[in-house]
């Protein structure tokens, strides 16, 4: 069948009423996810697992996708009105954005916003669409040894998720690669590290230790903090003039490239396209000496790469199975509680759901323009909310969470640890995204290395004799060598100086 | 002439700093490099190596001896670039108890109060009780509706709405009112 046939058969399933409808409360929550100070996009996306766990698997990774990529456009409603990033990828278009609204064009800085954000998440599915063929036909030819090795190479990315010190975000990775080891030996169904705990065979409920870690723990260390006071802009102020649409075109277009190249990157954050944006828009926009004052290309160029890089950061995980960053993680480990395996597999094993949730994103994204521009009251309004409230409703949804799970009380013992967890690692600044990433990738990298032993016999040079596990394998390689590299290089530098 | 010792040029560039006083940054290495000897002693047990590659206990080996290599590093750094003392972020321990204190509770009560008693409990310990110390509690009446949306509420939303199951009471008295 051919990539287009396969595309409208996608947009069949995704325009079905029920899917429509999943995508659109999706969006909504996404959204709210993102103006909530304190819940970002991965807690928010593990938060909401359970409410999927009773749907079929096309509905409910259409509405956590939605809530992913709703979560990006949220986040740009804080930033321009409050001059506070609902989450990272926002954050430097607080400059520009709160400097518009200061000058009283906050409907506009949101509008051009959404229209970025639109086209370029649009033009990013239309990449992972291009992608999806060429990258799923690999599928046929995956066997365990390539999926070890496909494994590896999602691994290595956590020297690019290490923030300030490699050694700290080894540990987190450590931690997470053994928090996977608990439960029942996949091989050889021996349980290890289960303490005599029935509830521990099944292993450390994901969906707890995501959200302890993530969620609880930047309650505990925020407290009820309250965000200030923000005055919502009325609808014809929403429309932007003739010259700034103008402007923020070119801007919209670099920020589409920019941001889709970045998000193919794995291990690269949406923070890093939306920065780097802003640094093309310093370079090269017309009127950049008006950048830092209200510039409407400071708002266009960072919020359209952002979006662009969170589709853009889909394809490595449809295609690879790869997740690129602790989001995408998360919403890897949702592929996986409804029994899914994301990768080249994906597209051959389940073809109809794989494009379904492709043509879903061109809808969620028509959807989030559509609704949220003339929304921005309504979310607004969850700000003036009261904070002891506010926290005490998301305590609700984290016990509902970790609870529904496996229907157990001692997953709501797994997310209070977790959540201790997480803010002894936010004290010491040990990253927590290196964690998710190997407790998605551990269980999954000791079956396949172990039922590619089985094939071999034992034999480890398996991955030797395979072209594509010689490819991922040595791709993995320098990844994991960059680190040493840069230290080299950051060596030789004081001696450089000195020469001169 | 001669700058003075402590002008800025003589100065040594600010080196990292780790976060967390000493002495707890101190308790955590050890805590991880504990847990890693736990992990190491029991992975021998589990058997390291099978006819075809590594059995149960291999990779729990591997990674105890990473985490207690890491640990002793991390040490090592931080003797290296130690902060001066009292330079940890400041967690309200008062906000810090009461959560996870809260929480524990719920965790007890829940089967056998059912979700929405245990719930309304809790919601309405953090709305009306918590924040008093620091002023911040909800009025009655907000702590009474959002108390009640939250538990009797959610419970509706999620078992009539969504079809999936929250507990119910397991005292008898207390599932015959309907909890």
């Amino acid at each position: 069948m051919s990539m287009m046939a396969d595309l409208i058969g996608g947009f069949a399933t995704a325009l079905s009423l029920t899917n429509l409808m999943y995508a659109l409360i999706g969006c909504v929550v996404g959204t709210a996810i993102g103006v909530l100070p304190g819940i970002g996009p991965v807690a928010g996306v593990a938060l909401l697992i359970p409410l999927t766990l009773n749907l079929p698997p096309t509905s409910a990774i259409i509405m956590l996708a939605a809530i992913f990529y709703g979560s990006q456009y949220g986040g740009t409603i804080t930033s321009v009105l409050l001059n506070t990033p609902g989450e990272a990828a926002s954050a430097i278009t607080t400059i520009d954005g709160y400097a518009m609204t200061k000058k009283g064009r906050a409907g506009a800085a949101l509008t051009i916003a959404a229209v970025g954000s639109f086209v370029g998440g649009t033009v990013a599915t239309i990449g992972l669409v291009a992608a999806a063929k060429p990258l799923g036909s690999l599928g046929l030819k995956i066997g365990p040894p390539e999926f070890f090795s496909l494994v590896i190479l999602g691994l290595s990315l956590l020297v690019c998720l290490a923030g300030t010190s490699l050694t700290k975000a080894l540990i987190s990775g450590v931690l997470g690669l053994m928090i996977a080891m608990v439960g029942i030996d996949p091989v050889g169904g021996a349980p290890r590290f289960t303490f005599g705990n029935e509830f521990l065979l099944d292993g450390v409920s994901f969906v707890a230790a995501i959200v302890g870690l993530f969620g609880l723990s930047e309650i505990l260390n925020t407290g009820t903090e309250r965000p200030g006071r923000v005055k919502a802009p009325n609808l014809r102020a929403l429309l932007p003039t003739r010259e700034e649409w103008r402007r923020s075109r070119p801007a919209i277009g670099r920020g589409t490239v920019l941001g889709f190249l970045l998000g193919l990157i794995p291990g690269m954050t949406g923070s890093v396209s939306s920065l780097l944006s802003y640094g093309a828009e310093k370079r090269f926009a017309k009127h950049r000496d008006e950048l830092g004052h209200g510039a409407v290309e400071g708002v266009a160029g960072p919020e359209t790469a952002n979006n662009a890089h969170a589709n853009a950061a889909l394809v490595p995980l449809f295609t690879l199975g790869i997740p690129a960053s602790p989001t995408i993680a998360v919403l890897m480990g949702a592929f996986l509680q409804q029994g899914l395996t994301p990768g080249p597999s994906l597209f051959t094993d389940h073809a109809d759901l794989a494009w379904g949730i492709i043509a879903s994103l061109f809808i969620g994204n028509v959807i989030l323009m559509v609704l949220n521009v003339p929304l921005v009251r309504v979310w607004t309004a969850i700000l003036s909310i009261p904070p002891v409230v506010l926290t005490a409703l998301i305590l609700v949804f984290m016990v509902i969470g970790a609870y529904t799970i496996n229907f157990s009380t001692f997953d709501l013992f797994v997310l209070v640890l977790f959540g201790l967890i997480g803010l002894a690692m936010r004290t010491f600044d040990i990253p927590l995204a290196p964690l998710v990433l190997t407790l998605v990738l551990g269980p999954l990298m000791e079956r396949s290395l172990r039922e590619s032993l089985e094939i071999s016999q034992g034999d480890f040079s398996i991955f030797a004799t395979r072209p594509i596990c010689v490819v991922l394998l040595l791709i993995a390689l320098a990844i994991a060598c960059t680190p040493i590299l840069r230290l080299r290089r950051r060596a030789k530098e004081p001696v450089q100086g000195g020469a001169r | 002439m001669n700058a003075p010792v402590n002008a800025p040029e003589n100065q040594a560039p600010p080196r990292p700093r780790t976060p967390g006083d000493p002495r707890s940054a101190l308790v955590a290495q050890v805590v991880l490099a504990a847990l890693a000897g736990y992990v190491i002693s029991q992975s021998f047990g589990l058997g390291l190596w099978q006819s075809f590659g590594p059995g149960a206990g291999f990779f729990p080996l591997v990674l105890g001896a990473a985490l207690l290599v890491l640990s002793v590093a991390w040490f090592v750094q931080s003797r290296a670039w130690a902060a001066p003392a009292g330079t940890s972020g400041g967690v309200d321990r008062y906000h810090l108890v009461t959560v996870v204190g809260s929480l524990v509770v719920l965790g007890v009560l829940l089967q056998p109060l059912g979700f929405q008693l245990a719930m309304f409990c809790f919601l309405l310990c953090h709305l009306k009780l918590f924040h008093l110390r620091r002023g911040g509690g909800s009025g009655w009446i907000t702590a009474l509706a959002v108390s009640a949306a939250g538990s009797i509420g959610t419970f509706v939303l999620f078992v009539a709405g969504l079809g999936v199951q929250l507990p119910a009471a397991s005292i008898p008295f207390l599932a015959a009112l309907g909890l």
